[in-house]
This record gives structure tokens, C-alpha cells and sequence, in this order.
């Protein structure tokens, strides 16, 4: 990843944004080889078969993606918060991924299991959507104090008058509770 | 500008899956969890989302794996060449 990051380095990303044609071809010479691992990686975890043409055609149509619309999905890049590398590797898996789900693709693929297909019943962010009983009042309460009132556990301990350790275990086994219910298995 | 309208349609919501239902993180913040640079309380939240949401969890997962190897392999060199090539006519002026 070395290499990736001296490339970012030597990144403008505003003169790209802003069209301008040399800073395009900077970038295009930057990351093409990574766009290309990337998708070619992917292929190779979703797709029965895949082809290097495949892989090419799905590095050019990530390339558009960025810049459609006035490169709206390079414009969510944001530097203080990840690496262009690291943000151009997940666009590109998930382009990958979304390319295999349609319906010319899907009978080429092996994956797009369940765990794929499946939408998502957790917010990431908005408040804790709870599952009705799964878990103990304390239990529940512990999450909405730690997730939906940002509170720290130190906050929740002395709010509760127990230790910190207690908030600590009591989290544990509610979050092993919701993966059971879930059906989440392994380490994340 | 760009070219070629047709291809790239679609676009997911800010870089994440198109399935993905508007509580799972998007590409930004994956990209802020993989590169370590959440607040302590932005990490635990995602923590939580990954323990209880298999997709992002395997997502997660998938693309660490990624990132180790990146950079590791010989890449088909003539092959980027060609995508190079091909992109960078996608901004003509």
C-alpha cells in the first residue's frame, strides 16, 4: 500500500473535480492499477468466471461512475476522514458487486448469497432499532444509553450506579443476544 | 468533460451497495473504519452495526483482505495500460 499512498500524495483532487483534463489523466495513471486489483479480486470472489476484458470493462465503468454527474461520487471523498486508496477500494468492490447483480450478470455469479442479497435491519446511523424481546430491559437500556445518547461507558456506569465493568458485560452479552438473533456469526 | 452516459448508471448511494438499505455506513465511512480514523464513539457505533449486519460485516471483512493484498501480486501490466488509455478519454478537453 506504500506505492498508493505516494500516489494520493501527488494528488489534487480540486483540479480533478474541477474537469481539469491533466489532473484526470494524473489520476487515471494513480489508480488504474488499483481500481484494476480491486475489481479483478472481486471477480474472482463473485463470479464463476470472469475474464480480463470483464475486469477492464468494470474498471472503466467505475471510472464513469466518478465522474458522472459532475463527479458527484468523487465530490463524498473526504480526505480528513480515509485515504483515497481505501475509499476508491470500497467504490470499486461495491461497483464490482453491484455490476454482478444485474440480471446479465447473475447467471455468471456464484456468491450473492443471502448475506448479500439481504438488506439490512441495523442503522448504522438514526437511532437503535431494537428487536422486541431479545433482550433484557438492562440490556436494552445499556445499548440506547451507549448508542442513541452517545454516552461513553464511564457516563452509563455512573448513571446506573454500577461498575464499569458491568456496563461492559452487560453490552457484551446483549450485542452476542442480537447476533444469535441476527444470525451473525464470527468475529468482526 | 465526461462521456458515455450509459455506462455507470445507477450510481449507489455515495459509493456503497445499491441494496444496501439506508442505515448501513456508506463507502465513506467503511473507508474511515478500515483506515482507523473514527472518533471513539463513531467506532463503537460501527462496531455495533458490524456485529449485528452480516452484509457489512462480510463487506468489512472481504475488502481488509483486499487491502492486505493489494500491492503484493504482479498486476497484469498491460492490461492497466489499456484501462488508463480507456479512462482517461472519458474527460476529453
Amino acid at each position: 500500500m506504500n506505492s498508493l499512498r505516494a500516489n494520493a500524495a501527488d494528488l489534487d483532487l480540486g483540479r480533478v473535480i474541477s474537469g481539469e483534463k491533466a489532473a484526470w489523466d494524473q489520476f487515471v495513471e494513480n489508480f488504474a492499477g488499483l481500481l484494476y486489483g480491486v475489481v479483478t479480486r472481486t471477480l474472482r470472489a463473485h463470479a464463476a468466471t470472469h475474464s480480463t476484458e470483464d475486469a477492464k470493462d468494470v474498471v472503466q465503468d467505475v471510472f464513469l461512475r466518478l465522474v458522472k454527474d459532475d463527479f458527484r461520487l468523487l465530490r463524498t471523498y473526504d480526505p480528513q476522514r480515509a485515504s483515497i486508496a481505501t475509499w476508491l477500494t470500497v467504490v470499486a468492490r461495491s461497483a464490482t458487486i453491484d455490476l454482478l447483480r444485474r440480471p446479465e450478470s447473475r447467471r455468471d455469479t456464484v456468491e450473492l448469497d443471502d448475506t448479500l442479497s439481504a438488506g439490512c435491519d441495523v442503522f448504522f446511523g438514526g437511532r437503535l432499532d431494537l428487536p422486541p424481546g431479545i433482550l433484557s430491559e438492562r440490556q436494552a437500556q445499556i445499548l440506547r444509553m451507549l448508542f442513541d445518547e452517545d454516552m461513553d461507558v464511564t457516563e452509563v456506569a455512573g448513571a446506573l450506579r454500577v461498575q464499569a465493568q458491568t456496563v461492559r458485560s452487560l453490552k457484551h452479552q446483549a450485542i452476542l443476544k442480537l447476533r444469535e438473533h441476527f444470525g451473525v456469526s464470527g468475529g468482526v | 468533460m465526461p462521456k458515455d452516459g450509459e455506462a455507470g448508471k445507477d450510481i449507489p448511494r455515495d459509493g456503497a451497495h445499491s441494496e444496501a438499505a439506508a442505515g448501513c455506513p456508506d463507502a465513506m465511512a467503511l473507508a474511515a473504519y478500515l483506515d482507523n480514523t473514527m472518533d471513539a464513539k463513531e467506532k463503537a457505533r460501527m462496531e455495533l452495526h458490524l456485529a449485528l449486519c452480516p452484509k457489512c460485516a462480510k463487506d468489512v471483512a472481504e475488502l481488509r483482505e483486499i487491502l492486505t493484498q493489494l500491492g503484493t501480486g504482479p498486476e497484469d501490466a498491460s492490461a492497466i495500460t489499456e484501462i488508463a488509455s480507456r479512462a482517461k478519454k472519458i474527460i476529453d478537453k
